[in-house]
């Protein structure tokens, strides 16, 4: 677990070793530094190392001794790179990985060709683990948007309203190698699942190694990238649970965050490369739930075709019997 | 040292030394008040705030005074100069006139390329406006003010953005060596112009919270909570130059961090006059060609 010192004053967002102000609110943390009473007094700084007058400097960014350019320690935000602190193990091993692709390929739709299922090869097959944070907040929401509701000649309508909603264990993607499509489509599989403080081992889901992509991402752009994706689930929420009517739009929101708890985990995902026809595609598989299946699909060409020929076909009848009629 | 700095540099040895004053909260500007809870450093050497200087002085040279154009720049000095870290909840509630756009058909007359009246008929977008009233919260971080009287709110906020992700805890040894200046606004001064950044900052993001296709905000009330103004020395490089018969001053104040310029600089009277004779003569000499008399 991250160690943390204490909570923010203010919105009681545990406050890491580190950091000088609270990440959300930018509240100081407070020092017990005692200004001297009474006495003025004068004080030369003396370099640790050789006895010397020290000043900053503006090339170093550090106090620097002129005579000996020994560099002195200041407390300032670190900024360290965020890692790893929790896992979630694979449930769905290789064998599972491989049925999971060739029932997704069995399932997809007229449109798809017949024989994909059948004819399609794994041409490679890896468990990784990818990073993402874990939050817990309390969020205070105003919203406005525009819905169907109450329009008049226009299609839209305003609305506005308030709601505090709670967020537990929610899950913003870090992955650099996934895009946020396969992100979107494996998150929610990950809902309810134990965190560990060892990765799996690669020989429990059937491989040689498991590959880590680490987090990129140092912790002050990481915050802010999270409030941000905090936003964006406070917008989707707001959408589906506040604004009335059937049809949304323009969705606006503005919030006051509470406890916000950050783990950084990592997920386990299988990423496939499979062939058809000589082409290659990607999917993803969820490493917890085998129907956590993403990735683009060949079309079946003929299959189009047919439709569109039928479909004029029946247009140019259609319009025949209206001449004739 | 004035009694408004309490870090210098020696002039006999050349070593820097800050002064640590007795706390006087009661009488704010003669004693230091408040100790600075944070410092960002300086990260531009003088060399390279002179060079920033004088491309900006090249600039505008031509219609500035000659004493600015011969000025020597070599006096400038860096300064932490103090300023109030802001930070709150602010909660607001609005009134506003919400646009919303629809098309409809709309039949005229006009005439045809023979000159017959006829009656046609256009796709046109009308806004239908719609009265909508609701809440804005958030919490505002990072809203910087001026803490000395010696420098307006609006010269901090031309040098600015400074990079907080540099800030580190006072502590005297950044400041030995370099100017420092105390705050002589009291923090109540500082929390009313930072509410007034912020109130700005909040009608902006209006713009983009509200729905519709236009928006008119009719009326917007801000009240703010858990407030904190948490005094800052941030790193600016400064250059007065007095200049001219009358001693006029002119003051150039530096990012240390970033090199962002901020200065007024003066204009000659008798170059701006001489620019636009010299135009003019040229538009009547264009003229003339024009017209024909050259020819």
């Amino acid at each position: 677990m991250t160690q943390t010192l204490h909570a923010c004053e203010r919105c009681a967002t545990p406050i890491e070793k580190g950091d000088l102000r609270c990440a959300v609110c930018a509240l100081g943390i407070p020092t017990d530094k005692a200004l001297p009473v009474g006495d003025v007094f004068a004080k030369i700084l003396r370099c640790g190392g050789c006895g010397a007058a020290t000043a900053y400097d503006a090339d170093a960014r550090a106090v620097r001794c002129a005579f000996c350019t020994t560099e002195l320690s200041l407390e300032e935000i670190r900024d360290p790179q965020e890692e790893v602190k929790q896992w979630m193990g694979f449930t769905v091993d290789r064998d599972a990985a491989v049925k999971a692709l060739k029932n997704w390929l069995g399932r997809q739709g007229f449109f798809r060709p017949a024989d994909m299922g059948s004819k399609a090869k794994v041409d490679d097959l890896q468990p990784l683990y990818f990073p993402a944070w874990m939050f817990d907040a309390e969020a205070e929401v105003s919203w406005a948007a525009d819905s169907n509701l109450g329009s008049r000649r226009s299609d839209w309508a305003p609305h506005a309203g308030s709601t505090n909603i709670t967020f537990d264990d929610v899950l913003v993607s870090a992955s650099r190698g996934l895009n946020p499509k396969e992100t979107s489509a494996l998150l929610g599989t990950y809902a309810g699942g134990g965190l560990d403080s060892q990765p799996t081992s690669a020989a429990e889901v059937g491989v040689e190694s498991i590959h880590n992509e680490t987090f990129d991402a140092q912790r002050s752009f990481a915050r802010a990238y999270l409030l941000h994706g905090i936003k964006q689930r406070a917008r989707e929420y707001v959408e589906h649970n506040c604004v009335p009517g059937s049809r949304v739009r323009k969705v606006g929101v503005s919030m006051r965050i509470e406890g916000l708890h950050t783990r950084r985990v990592a997920l386990p995902v299988w990423v496939l490369a499979w062939r058809y026809n000589d082409q290659v595609y990607r999917a993803v598989i969820s490493g917890r739930d085998p129907s956590g299946v993403h990735g683009r699909l060949p079309l079946s060409w003929a299959r189009i075709g047919l439709v569109v020929g039928g479909l004029v076909l029946i247009f140019f009848v259609i319009a025949l019997i209206a001449s004739l009629g | 040292m004035p009694r408004h700095r309490f870090a210098a540099v020696c002039p006999f040895c050349a070593s820097g030394s800050v002064i640590d004053r007795a706390v006087d909260r009661e009488t704010i500007g003669s004693g230091r008040a408040i100790e600075p809870n944070y410092v960002l450093g300086f990260a531009i050497p003088r060399e390279q705030a002179e060079a920033s200087v004088r491309e900006w002085l090249a600039k505008g040279r031509l219609l500035a005074p000659s004493e600015i154009r011969h000025a020597k720049i070599s006096s400038m000095e860096g300064v932490y100069l103090p300023a109030y870290l802001y930070s709150a909840v602010a909660r607001s509630e609005y009134s506003a006139r919400i646009g919303e756009n629809y098309t409809t058909t709309e039949t005229y007359v006009t005439t045809d390329s023979k000159g017959r009246m006829v009656t046609r008929t256009r796709t046109v977008v009308k806004t239908e406006w719609r009265n909508l009233s609701g809440k804005h919260v958030t919490q505002a971080a990072d809203a910087l003010v001026t803490a000395c009287r010696g420098l307006t709110n609006a010269e901090l906020a031309a040098i600015e953005p400074f990079d907080l992700s540099a800030i580190r805890r006072y502590s005297s040894a950044l400041v030995t060596g370099w100017s420092a200046e105390e705050a002589t606004r009291t923090q109540a001064e500082g929390i009313d112009l930072a509410q007034e950044e912020v109130q700005q900052a909040v009608g902006r993001e209006l713009d983009g919270y509200l729905p519709g296709d236009s928006r008119q905000v009719s009326s917007l009330t801000t009240t703010f909570e858990d407030q904190v103004a948490e005094l800052m020395l941030v790193p600016v490089w400064v250059l007065a130059l007095r200049w001219g018969p009358e001693k006029k001053l002119l003051r150039v104040l530096v990012n240390g961090q970033t090199g962002e310029i901020q200065g007024d600089l003066p204009r000659s009277f008798g170059r701006l006059a001489l620019l636009v004779l010299g135009i003019l003569a040229v538009l009547v000499f264009f003229g003339l060609i024009v017209s024909g008399m050259f020819l």
